[in-house]
């Protein structure tokens, strides 16, 4: 089979020829780095949509501070059931895909994988955050309601120079009561699940679990992951070195022959080295 | 859906409580703890339901109005009764009633005074009862009904 292997500039404008073996190699890289910050883009996905709630809490609060405006109310209240659904789904996709995506990095290190597992049971284990977040997965997947009641309430301090000031605290439940069971939830969690859970410290707890497993990944990956970011860095700068920088955005192409001699697979490489910078993920928060 | 003119203006003498759920609504405002100590006298709690068209619409509103019109009726009956050591010391109201308790001298003030106050239009004639605890104890047992649990 006659094959052909190269890398082009976006435009296709600009080639630099590839061996067989150096394409394999960009190939396993490129799959490394694409599965590393797929796990890190996946855990930033859980910490965007805590934000999100956090924000839609906060207005939501002050709309029921001053209960004025009610059609923005009832328009809101959907939009935070919304998020804290985004959130456990978020979560999920984390979680079911974080063993896979490591093992893929690590094809022959069997022993992280079960590492992984451990962590994982032993964060079940210690967490009722961790356990009820999981357990809440079927629960929105199967009613699409992820909280059932707030409670605003205010206080009043007196300020510096002892004036009266009023103070606002606005929170977001989920009811045992409400949830029903033991069917319609997983039965041991339920058990166990006092009457109303703050939504917003449980989160804050299962995200301080996904911080635990999230680091642990990445420190198993850092060895393969700065491995596959030197190499095409330096296919990069080979790249740059000839035609310049302007022609940065790097592909990598495999021609045969035996399809009419038409692309037989192209992907970016490029990419893998700037996304952080896209997503904003290069600093853990 | 009742549209309220105003953003609700809570008096800072009061502090508030709200809970909204699914199928429940509790709104309830007391006198600050400071306010509320000195104060001595009989309790007397004056509650009224809510008027049939009254409920219906505040069914079709999701009840987002009723803690407007608690302070609409804590502001009348500030109005009405202006004897001295007569104070309001709590309000609740949800989807059966409005509640409003005060502390007087004698029960006898809070009475006449509220036969010289027109009933609003969306409440029912009101009840009136005597508790005899003090001030602190009513509002400290009342305050339970702010865990969302018991309301």
């Amino acid at each position: 089979m006659d094959s052909e292997f190269y890398l082009t500039s976006n435009n296709n404008d600009k080639t630099l020829p590839l061996t067989e073996e150096q394409f394999k190699e960009l190939k396993r890289a490129r799959k490394r780095l694409s599965l590393v910050h797929a796990v890190s883009h996946k855990y930033h996905l859980v910490l965007s949509n805590y934000r999100i709630i956090e924000q839609q809490m906060a207005q939501l609060g002050e709309l029921y501070a001053s209960q004025y405006n009610v059609a923005d109310i009832e328009k809101r209240k959907p939009q935070l059931n919304a998020s804290i659904n985004n959130y456990v789904l978020s979560a999920r996709i984390f979680t079911s895909q974080l063993k896979r995506h490591i093992q893929s990095c690590l094809p022959t290190e069997r022993e992280r994988i079960t590492e992984l597992s451990e962590q994982m049971d032993r964060l079940y284990q210690r967490s009722f955050a961790y356990r009820f977040v999981d357990a809440m997965y079927d629960y929105v997947t199967y009613y699409g309601l992820s909280f059932h009641a707030f409670h605003c309430q205010s206080k009043i301090v007196l300020d510096e120079e002892g004036s009266p000031l009023r103070q606002f605290d606005f929170k977001a439940y989920i009811e045992r009561e409400y949830i029903g069971g033991p069917a319609d939830f997983r039965a041991s969690v339920l058990e166990e699940t006092p009457e109303r859970i703050d939504v917003l410290q449980l989160l804050a707890e299962f995200n301080g679990c996904l911080g635990e497993l999230h680091t642990n990944a990445m420190k198993m990956v850092r060895a393969v992951l700065s491995e596959a970011d030197s190499m095409v860095r330096e296919f990069m700068n080979v790249f740059i070195g000839q035609y310049g920088a302007q022609h940065a955005n790097i592909f990598v192409v495999h021609k045969t022959r035996a399809f009419g001699d038409k692309v037989y697979e192209r992907f970016p490489l490029s990419m893998y080295l700037d996304n952080r910078l896209l997503t904003g993920t290069s600093h853990d928060d | 859906m009742t549209k309220q003119k105003k953003p609700l203006q809570l008096p800072i003498e009061y502090e508030s409580n709200d809970i909204i759920s699914i199928n429940y609504r509790h709104f309830s405002l007391w006198l600050r703890e400071d306010l509320l100590t000195p104060l001595s006298g009989v309790v007397t709690e004056i509650e009224f339901e809510w008027s049939d068209s009254a409920k219906q619409d505040n069914f079709n509103s999701h009840l987002d109005s009723i803690a407007h019109y608690a302070l609409e009726i804590m502001d009348s009956i500030n109005g009405t009764l202006r004897a001295e050591n007569c104070k309001i010391i709590y309000c609740e109201v949800n989807k059966f009633a409005c509640s409003v308790s005060l502390v007087a001298p004698l029960p006898q003030v809070v009475y006449q005074g509220l036969q010289s106050m027109p009933c609003p239009e969306r409440f029912a004639l009101p009840q009136m009862t005597n508790h005899d605890v003090s001030a602190t104890e009513f509002v400290a047992d009342r305050r339970k009904k702010c865990n969302p649990k018991i309301a």
